[in-house]
């Protein structure tokens, strides 16, 4: 259903460049980005920029991909100075609101420190993401500096406001990873399998991923992939196990009824089961 | 034609930085002599990684170590630079001043014009040190990118048989690949190897490395070995004189634009072939060759070995 919308937007691609300081006034997805933000006395510096769909290479060439597999829509981006810093700001509409906070989830870090801003927000050095409804906000600074954060701060607030939208966080699916060990801010919700190839290549997209979940504990990961029901399941159950089978990525390969384990050539054990309409994976550090 | 530094001007203007501050007056005069005369060192290695506080240097002791600039840049040549340098956040881009240190080789070698395969971002020049020395303006200022003029050619690849170039690229008489070091959320590692897209289009070319096996128009680099054979594939048009790879600054994640996660292992990188050179700077973010499979695609291309074993290496620090 995203590839198909993709497609009607590829159709429909357009770069709109919108006046940001001054002249006329500004409308949709442009529309969430000030003139002008106090304190600090920051100032758009150039037009809004807008690309929809696959243009988006065309801001984030090599970058795009992964917001595509979330589902993006489009994006306004602008930068702004207070006369000695600069900040960019990038405003990313996704196609709902589980998808920003899964775009939300891959893109923040560890690190970071938690923000009151917008259903969910956080602080990362010289950067701070947050995220509002479907939408997702990026805003980058070129350094640390107290001005750099409190222009994030002022303007990501700005921008909270003018976003309307409810958050929609898939609760079921977060439940499924143990709570135990699991190590803060680690949580992935993914919505295909190029967001789980960055935890471990698999060399291709053996589980047929559409939702899923990656936790983080001190020895591995755990992944829960969700299907519609236990029948699907079994159909990738099949082909992963398959896939394990084939792949020259693991050296051994072991199979139960409903487990199987590749071993791969760095000694890392991956091992696949089955709960209810979830294909479970534990990834070994 | 740009001004020629001589390096008593730049030793001068770089204490006037602060450099002074950081190496000593008397330190950095020494080393920068000390790696000219490297120059003429018949014991050249094919990779040199140098650890130190300033890239510019680095990069400079780098090239010595690899042979020294004259072995690969002649009089009156035509240069062609592809620099990984595509967003202004931090660890995205190769530092301003590595960039500036092999374009100025470049010039102190002879070269008739150095030009960029791709411009860099608007205001790039401003977050290095060295490149805000007055001394280097004026070659700053003169420095040309390529135009998008790209150019169908025909390859021999596994699976790409046409791709187009930018024809800078093709056509200049000595190419040199700087790349960074750096996460890359579909292939995982983004050196020289992967910097090679920048000297080819989005549309047909990039784009058709990102769609997999062609059964999904809207696909994404979601087949990442279809994208690692294709990059493999892409570099097989033309091996760079040499290569550089910055690792001072780097994203660890979120690559290739972030921002994300950063590393600073301040260390740059040259090398006499984009695979060995890739190979051996997968270990800045944690990674073996053998987990990047553009590094083995491309070796079976024999651009270059990816057994580091067979590859004479030295780390030095400055």
């Amino acid at each position: 259903m995203k590839k198909l919308a993709l497609f009607s937007l590829a159709i429909l691609c357009v770069i709109t460049l919108v006046q940001c300081s001054g002249g006329k006034e500004k409308t949709g997805i442009a529309a969430l980005l000030p003139d002008s933000v106090d304190p600090g006395g920051w100032e758009a510096t150039d037009t809004v920029q807008v690309f929809v769909g696959q243009n988006l290479y065309e801001l984030i060439n090599g970058g795009a991909e992964i917001y595509h597999e979330y589902g993006f829509k489009q994006v306004a981006a602008c930068e702004y100075s207070n006369g000695e810093k600069s900040i960019m700001v990038e405003v990313f509409e996704m196609e709902d609101p589980r998808s920003a906070y899964g775009m939300y989830t891959f893109k923040t870090g560890k690190n970071g420190k938690g923000a009151l801003i917008g259903d969910e927000a956080m602080l990362s050095d010289y950067y701070l993401n947050f995220r509002k409804g479907s939408y997702i906000v990026t805003l980058t600074g070129y350094d640390s500096d107290m001005a750099t954060l409190q222009g994030l701060n002022a303007l990501a607030n700005d921008i909270a406001d003018r976003i309307k939208g409810v958050p929609d966080v898939p609760t079921e699916i977060l439940s499924m990873l143990p709570d135990e060990g699991l190590i803060d801010k680690s949580v992935v919700y993914i919505e295909g399998p190029l967001a789980l190839q960055n935890i471990y290549h698999f060399g291709g997209d053996l589980f047929g991923v559409k939702a899923g979940v990656i936790g983080e504990y001190p020895d591995y990961y755990h992944v829960f992939l969700q299907y519609p029901d236990e029948a699907t399941r079994d159909v990738w159950f099949q082909k992963a196990r398959d896939g394990f089978r084939d792949t020259p990525l693991f050296k051994i390969f072991k199979q139960t009824r409903k487990t199987f384990t590749g071993i791969d050539n760095k000694d890392r054990e991956i091992t696949v089961t089955t709960l209810n309409n979830y294909l479970v994976i534990v990834i070994r550090k | 034609m740009p001004k020629k530094i001589s390096r008593r001007s730049f030793i001068k203007s770089s204490a006037t930085l602060g450099a002074a501050t950081v190496l000593g007056a008397g330190s950095l005069a020494h080393f920068v002599d000390g790696a000219v005369s490297s120059a003429f060192a018949a014991d050249a290695v094919d990779i040199c990684a140098v650890k130190g506080s300033m890239p510019f240097i680095a990069t400079q002791k780098a090239i010595e170590k690899i042979g020294g600039i004259d072995k690969y840049i002649t009089k009156n040549s035509v240069v062609g630079v592809l620099a990984n340098a595509v967003r202004n956040t931090k660890g995205a881009n190769v530092n301003p001043d590595t960039l500036l240190a092999v374009i100025d080789y470049c010039y102190m070698a002879g070269a008739k014009i150095v030009r960029l395969i791709r411009a860099v971002p608007h205001d790039y020049w401003t977050f290095g040190t060295v490149t805000r020395n007055k001394e280097y303006e004026e070659m700053l200022k003169s420095i040309t990118s390529s135009g998008g003029d790209f150019v169908p050619t025909k390859i021999e690849g596994v699976i790409m048989k046409e791709a187009h170039y930018e024809s800078d690229m093709l056509e200049c008489d000595h190419f040199i690949n700087v790349g960074i070091a750096k996460h890359h959320t579909g292939t995982h590692f983004t050196g020289t190897l992967k910097n090679m897209m920048g000297a080819c289009p989005h549309n047909p070319t990039n784009r058709f490395c990102h769609m997999g096996h062609g059964t999904d128009p809207n696909g994404f680099y979601e087949d990442v070995n279809f994208l690692s054979q294709c990059i493999a594939d892409l570099n097989t048009v033309r091996t760079p004189d040499f290569c550089v790879m910055d690792a001072t600054t780097f994203l660890l994640s979120n690559g290739p634009f972030g921002p994300g996660d950063t590393k600073s292992a301040n260390t740059v990188v040259a090398g006499v072939n984009p695979v060995s050179i890739d190979a051996y700077c997968t270990r800045f973010i944690d990674r073996t060759p053998d987990e990047i499979a553009m590094i083995g695609f491309a070796a079976k291309h024999k651009i270059g070995t990816d057994d580091l074993t067979k590859q004479k290496i030295l780390e030095l620090t400055v």
